[in-house]
């Protein structure tokens, strides 16, 4: 997978304090409804490391923001069948990176939601994700995020 | 659209790999197997179609929410070692 990083300085000239690499996410299914982008990188969205945001790589593509889910519903459990293990390069379920899309209905936080019903797996080693729609009807499309 | 029809026991073969066969017709029913690589999802289309449309709102959220979110969070959630479920199929 591709890293995006910060130019070197020219020389002779300081180097400013360069962001670290952003290492692309890959997506082997683009995510349902944005059939054209499947290169997003992740961008953090707060400093306590809750908040993220998806961001797709295109100039106009879209972004969400997800929660951490081992966070915020560290009681989830997710299923990532086989097939999507192996397409992932995710040896280990237990390192994957875990993420539930956003919804702020109104654009107020206090109505935010998840989507516990198809979140985002990402295998750290590989830097390839997909959104995994769970089979169990009853996991919610929109969990509140206030408790 | 390609309108085809076919009995209990037939198939359509979408492409060189993907087949779609008609297991059962029960009133107004039908139930279909597939057969297909397994890099192909297959889904039910209001699912699909419900999964879009969230992602849709989802693209929609802005950074002044940002704050508020951030403080929904438990404050006592510990690490889950086994947050996610294997899953044989």
């Amino acid at each position: 997978m591709a890293a995006l990083t910060a130019p070197a300085a020219a020389p002779g000239t300081t180097a400013p304090s360069a962001p670290p690499s952003v290492r692309v996410l890959y997506f082997a299914e683009p995510l349902p409804g944005f059939p054209g982008h499947r290169d997003y990188v992740l961008v953090p969205g707060d400093t306590a490391g809750l908040l993220f945001w998806l961001q797709s790589v295109a100039p106009d593509g879209p972004r969400f923001l997800t929660v951490s889910a081992r966070d915020f519903f560290p009681d989830y459990r997710p299923v990532v069948p086989l097939v999507v293990r192996s397409e992932l390069g995710l040896d280990d379920v237990d390192q994957a990176q875990v993420l539930c899309l956003v919804s702020v209905p109104g654009g107020d936080p206090t109505e935010a939601t998840a989507n516990l019903r198809a979140p985002v797996v990402v295998a750290p080693s590989t830097h390839c994700a997909r959104q995994v729609i769970q089979s169990d009807p009853d996991l919610p499309l929109r969990r509140r995020l206030r408790r | 659209m390609l309108t085809l029809t076919r009995s209990v026991g037939e198939t359509i073969r979408i492409g060189d790999d993907i087949e779609v066969h008609v297991v059962e017709v029960r009133g107004g029913t039908v139930r279909l197997g597939f057969k297909a690589p397994r890099e192909v999802t297959i889904h039910r289309e209001e699912v699909y179609r419900q999964i879009a449309e969230a992602n849709a709102l989802a693209a929609q959220v802005t950074a002044d929410s940002l704050g508020a979110l951030a403080a929904f969070a438990p404050v006592t959630a510990e690490p889950a070692a086994d947050q996610v479920q294997d899953a044989q199929a």
